[in-house]
């Protein structure tokens, strides 16, 4: 349709204009899902897509994401793949690869795909995707690793296609350093179609409003949004806020600490005085630990306007070189999830004065558990899956944790019976743990219960990534402390992460995290007492203990 | 024989008979919630005695389509349930799927699961994926069960148990033990509910069933009963969700399939619209007061899926409510209709919805209170809607009060209240298209290819400014929009689906394996069409596979070749037919990987009902004579005003060209002709626009 002069400051326009850039990230985030052959993947929706502008900013993003993802891949975008392939040596059908964990998110398994997007001999902007892929060939996925030679290959970014037509031996490099090559090529074919949407739906959006670029349309969007947060930050008083936790760590405790600045519209992040970066693979580097930053201030600020670039921008952070926030080039980072996860509550902590109705208390699913299962089959074929695993949801102003929640990512479960196609184990249970949801006016969310058993005639390896074990989750604005998780081999605890063989017959028990409460439990109501009670979620033991309750 | 057909909604019950003659009537009664089958007894008794209704009570048959399931889940209104599954998996439903619906909202919340912990109970036993019982069914802990059951008056049961979608021994027995043990439980299983892989939505699929199914069989029972006092003696038939109607038996033992009943019947009746004015694939717009839906109909037929979400915490977040893996006609619904509020989002930008009006206040034009902006009242300011002839005249709209409203959203935004409202219009036109081309996309289909069949009030008044966004050529606005659920009802087959998962490689065909499956689902399915009094010889089997690459966990339908095909050759050509399908959605096959199917389906119909003979239009003469008056109407196309003509629809005469700019009023709604279209009523009513 032939158009009149745009007026990208027009609040109605924009409005139009920005959905369907978000409608685009949501078509090819469909794509991805519906192609995908790893259950990581597919089932629990391990991967973003992320529409971005010709410097690689982010415009827009689909609708179910994944915090870090969706901050890293403009990061990566922006730092790593535009000084590497600038526009010059870039061509329609080309498509960018690489999973270098400090290019992108912080770990070998996802792969970051950037496709650059031409319209009128132009390169105008580009289509990201981020997958995380069953395996990376290496250690199994597992904290163990010492190194980050040590968790698999290493891609630089390179072209995967060139002019539409593949670079083969980058997919036969892949391929043959895998442990499921089917699932991992598969989900990079899908990563590829989701691109192609994306740039297929992008110029047919600009042909349609005959638009040559995106440029004033991102640079309303930014500003737009990046005036409503300083304008939100503008409104909580000036000040420097601190908190600090401890956590499990590999084999020693791991303290985080941080420094959160207030200034007129801007916010600084200072992790100062957090632990050492350490041997095992759970150092976070510096995309992932800023993307935790910001998830968890944009919850707090400006929870509804669509993320893009523009709701970064007032945020800043920095950590000490080589503390476990922002460790040396070769670090293992395998699992940068058990302490990077923690982020969003440390941070929360920090700001329980400030804004104490917005802020939760400790969540059980941050971090991820992560049950890695690996063997052979009779027939000496490689079976493997990761089930991932979430305690409860700290306690909120409002309400209760919700029980079981992903957060801060954003992972669904494998369904059992699908977990059980792909492993000969069996699940035995999968069930809340009354009374773990720390005490409050609103409780933490429970925990759960998972007993695992191998029913192959050979030999299991489990590869466990845990957190919260010795200790748990804490409450804010006066809540208490959720239980603590338990790993258990045969009814015995066992050390909580990395590998566990499982012999035919023998039994896992994961027990993961309440989340910790809000409030003083002393304001808790006796209705939701009661309630609880009745539910079989707190027994009234507990319910005598942590809040004097007694049956009238 | 007649044949009746009302369709129950939350204001209206609505009715249409094809009398013996085969001429169709319609009528209208207020809905009675809190016994639904008032209404319909009283509609049915007020039709009958219609002067020049030919219809005799006693060989009348009677087809239904109901919102008594969605509302009892919506309202949590059934029964006290309880839920038995494998021990160690009782919390099931509290667990979910341990995912977020929104990222950054940390306040989320789900709807309480409709069975509470405490009635939810464990059963001894384990099936492995593979089949193999790990651990027998304990028949003793059924009986602890049962007599839990019994003293705690729980009397409708929902059954899950792990890999009962293929292995369902375990379930079945456990159904027999509960049947033995208690003849007053009414109990579901989910391998019969909905034998699908997942345990999370098999589990919730079949709670759904469980707690509707006691108050689905009274309402049944109830109907039956009172028209029975009125001398009429009819085997009833019911809408199911996927555009077929089933026997009373059938309705009552799997309400959940009845959860879309009426918008499915909607659907059917856009097919048959379709059909009317000869056009192959369409896409149906239905939008009222609160929603929009919007259905692709491919080839004369609506989309059939597996998907649904009912009881959203959040109406229109996905994830945020109870999963059905129920066969239903694949429709989009979006939060946006014409009591959808406008405001001032946080950004300072236009925003419409979620929130609606309603009924009450309803839009500012209404009068009845409201103040806030609705997509009506910009409708009304665009001069869209005529205010002294909404509902055919019979209620007076306050044209000052919605200006008042707009006004004031335009000044918070900086610009005029035309510009405002235009932005409304022009903001939920797009959200439509959006919806559109994604359900189209997913589908594989252009959505600009598709005429667009517009009905419910807001629908033909939206119909042009979505048609423009989409790209599409042509609208069609058909006569008798006003009930068209009631109207689907009367062309819909009697048809049931029924499935089985059993999957296999392709490359590792079972030719044998298949054809017992399939002479299973037959004989299921030909049981209940022939309940229906169906002929034997007039069934017709569509047979369809759900086929993935081996290792992806989504599958595609893909329709199956005759089953005497040859067993190499129907391999080739179901993998054919597969990779079709796959390049058509995702623009590109996975080359040398093995394709497997998962889950086989059969739908048995019988044949369709036969449309009424509908009076031949016998207006003649020319536009002018339909011309009501003229009013100044906004057109995006002209960035101002414009003196447009007002016709009056009934007086339009047959096949007579109008030219855009042009409003038509009908009692139900307005057709908004824009200065790219043309229009004319065909011979059967509908009104025909073409878009340049």
């Amino acid at each position: 349709m032939a158009r009149q002069q745009i007026d990208f400051n027009d609040p109605i326009t924009l409005q139009v204009l920005w959905n369907r850039l978000i409608f685009i990230a949501d078509q090819a985030d469909r794509a991805l899902g519906r192609t995908a052959f790893s259950p990581v993947v597919r089932e629990n929706h391990d991967y973003v897509t992320v529409l971005m502008d010709a410097k690689g900013r982010a415009l827009a993003q689909c609708t179910w994401a994944i915090p870090v993802f969706i901050t890293s891949l403009p990061m990566a975008a922006q730092h790593y793949f535009l000084p590497a392939f600038p526009p010059e040596t870039l061509e329609p059908g080309d498509v960018l690869l690489t999973n270098d964990p400090l290019i992108g998110t912080g770990h070998l398994p996802d792969m970051v795909m950037i496709t650059p997007i031409f319209h009128k001999g132009k390169l105008i902007g580009y289509s990201g995707s981020i997958a995380h892929m069953p395996d990376i060939g290496g250690r199994p996925y597992s904290p163990e690793s010492t190194d980050i030679f040590e968790e698999g290959v290493r891609l630089p970014i390179l072209k995967l296609y060139k002019a539409g037509k593949p670079t083969q031996e980058v997919f036969d490099i892949i391929g043959a350093s895998v442990r499921l090559p089917r699932e991992v090529l598969g989900d990079i074919e899908s990563m590829v179609s989701a691109n192609d949407v994306m740039a297929r739906e992008l110029v047919r959006f600009l042909e349609e409003y005959g638009l040559d670029d995106v440029e004033d349309l991102g640079t309303a969007i930014h500003s737009r949004s990046e005036a409503h947060m300083r304008q939100a930050i503008s409104r909580w008083p000036a000040g420097e806020y601190s908190s600090e936790v401890t956590l499990d760590g590999y084999n020693s405790e791991v303290t985080l600490k941080c420094n959160v600045k207030v200034e007129s519209g801007a916010i600084h992040v200072d992790y100062a005085g957090t632990s050492a970066q350490v041997l095992h693979a759970i150092n976070v580097r510096k995309h992932y630990r800023y993307a935790h930053t910001v998830y968890a201030l944009k919850c707090l600020l400006d929870p509804e306007t669509p993320n893009n670039e523009g709701c970064m921008l007032p945020i800043t952070d920095e950590a000490p070189m080589g503390s476990i926030l922002n460790p040396r080039n070769t670090a293992a980072g395998n699992l940068r999830n058990l302490i990077g996860h923690v982020i969003p509550s440390l941070i929360f902590r920090a700001l329980q004065g400030v804004v104490p109705d917005k802020v939760q208390g400790d969540s059980g699913g941050a971090p991820i558990w992560g049950v890695n299962c690996q063997g052979q089959n009779e027939l000496g074929e490689q079976y493997g899956a990761a089930q991932n695993l979430h305690g409860g949801q700290g306690g909120r102003s409002t309400a209760d944790g919700i029980d079981t929640l992903s957060f801060p990512s954003n992972c669904r479960i494998t369904p059992a019976e699908m977990y059980e196609l792909a492993v000969p184990a069996l699940i035995e249970c999968k069930e809340l743990i009354p009374d773990s949801g720390g005490p409050g006016q609103f409780r933490g969310g429970l925990g759960q219960r998972l007993v695992f058993r191998n029913i192959s005639s050979g030999q299991m390896n489990i590869y466990l990534a845990s957190e919260h074990v010795k200790n748990p989750c804490f409450g804010v604005v006066g809540g208490k402390d959720g239980r603590a998780g338990h790993v258990l081999k045969n009814g015995e605890p066992v050390f909580a992460k990395g590998h566990i063989p499982l012999e035919p017959g023998a039994r896992l028990t994961v027990e993961l995290p309440g989340g910790g409460g809000w409030g003083d439990p002393a304001n808790r109501s006796r209705e939701l007492i009661t309630e609880d009670i009745r539910l079989g979620l707190v027994t009234s033991e507990c319910a005598k203990a942590d809040y004097g309750y007694a049956a009238k | 024989m007649a044949r009746l057909a009302f369709d129950t909604g939350g204001t209206f019950t609505d009715f249409a008979l094809i009398d013996d003659l085969g001429i169709l009537h319609l009528h209208k009664v207020l809905s009675t919630p809190a016994n639904p089958a008032a209404a319909v007894v009283q509609g049915v008794g007020e039709l009958l005695v219609r002067p020049g209704v030919k219809s005799s009570k006693d060989n009348l048959q009677i087809l239904g389509a109901t919102t008594v399931v969605t509302n009892a889940v919506l309202e949590r209104k059934g029964v006290e349930t309880a839920f038995l599954t494998t021990d160690g998996f009782q919390d099931l439903l509290r667990i979910r799927t341990e995912g977020r619906y929104d990222l950054y909202d940390l306040k989320i919340a789900y709807p309480a699961p409709l069975v509470p912990r405490d009635c939810c109970f464990g059963i001894v036993e384990r099936m492995a994926a593979d089949g193999r019982a790990i651990t027998p069914l304990d028949e003793s802990s059924v009986g602890l069960i049962a007599a839990e059951l019994r003293a705690r008056g729980l009397t409708s049961v929902a059954v899950c148990l792990l890999h009962s979608y293929k292995f369902p021994e375990h379930e079945q027995k456990v159904g027999a033990l509960l049947a033995a043990a208690g003849p007053e439980l009414s109990v579901s299983l989910s391998s019969d509910v909905c034998p699908e892989i997942r345990e999370y939505d098999r589990a919730s699929t079949t709670v759904v069933n469980a707690y509707t199914r006691p108050l689905m069989t009274q309402h049944v029972e109830r109907l039956e009963a009172d028209l029975r006092k009125d001398g009429i003696v009819s085997r009833m038939l019911w809408m199911t969700s996927s555009g077929g109607v089933v026997p009373s038996a059938t309705a009552s033992r799997t309400p959940v399939r009845l959860i879309e009943s009426g918008p499915a019947a909607g659907a059917v009746a856009a097919a048959e619209y379709a059909r009317q004015v000869n056009e192959a694939s369409v896409m149906s717009f239905d939008m009222g007061g609160t929603t929009a839906k919007l259905c692709l109909v491919p080839n004369g037929e609506p989309m059939i899926g597996g998907e649904l979400e009912i009881a959203r915490h959040e109406r229109f977040h996905r994830g945020s409510g109870f999963p059905l893996k129920i066969q239903s006609i694949q429709m989009i619904e979006i939060g946006a209709g014409g009591g959808s509020i406008a405001s001032r989002n946080r950004l300072g930008l236009l925003q419409v919805g979620p929130h609606s009006a309603g009924a009450v206040p309803g839009p500012a034009c209404y009068g009845r209170g409201g103040a806030r902006p609705t997509v009506t009242d910009a409708d009304v300011l665009l001069g869209y809607i005529g205010a002294d002839s909404f509902l055919g005249g019979e209620f007076q709209l306050d044209a000052g009060k919605a200006r008042t409203a707009i006004a004031e959203l335009a000044e918070s935004l900086g610009v005029t209240p035309e510009r405002c409202a235009w932005g409304i219009h022009d903001l939920v036109n797009g959200t439509m298209a959006e919806a559109a081309t994604m359900h189209a996309a997913d589908y594989g289909v252009d959505p600009s290819t598709l005429p667009v069949i517009a009905f419910g009030g807001a629908g033909p008044v939206h119909a042009y400014g979505v048609a423009c966004k989409l790209n599409a050529k042509k609208v069609v606005c058909p006569a008798g929009a006003g009930v068209t659920s009631a109207v689907g009802l009367l062309i819909a087959p009697v048809a049931v689906d029924v499935s089985a998962s059993l999957p296999m490689r392709l490359d590792r065909w079972d030719a044998d394996a298949v054809r017992d499956v399939f002479a299973r689902l037959e004989k299921d399915g030909r049981e209940v069409v022939l309940q229906a009094e169906v002929n034997a010889d007039g069934i017709s089997y569509a047979r369809t596979a759900d086929l993935r690459y081996v290792g992806q966990g989504h599958e595609i339908s893909v329709a199956l070749p005759p089953l005497d095909f040859g067993a190499d050759a129907f391999v080739d050509e179901l993998f054919a037919r597969f990779e079709t399908n796959y390049a058509a959605l995702f623009g590109r096959t996975v080359a040398n990987s093995p394709v497997e199917a998962i889950t086989w389906r059969l739908r048995a119909s019988g044949p369709k009902g036969a449309p009424a003979k509908t009076a031949t239009k016998t207006v003649r003469g020319s536009a002018r004579d339909a011309l009501k008056t003229h009013r100044p109407v906004y057109f995006d196309e002209t960035q101002s005003f414009v003196t447009t003509p007002v016709y009056d629809y009934y007086a339009l005469p047959q096949d007579v060209e109008i030219k855009g700019p042009a409003i038509v009023e009908q009692v139900e709604s307005t057709i908004v002709v824009g200065p790219r279209g043309t229009a004319h009523v065909d011979a059967r009513g509908n009104l025909i626009m073409h878009i340049q």
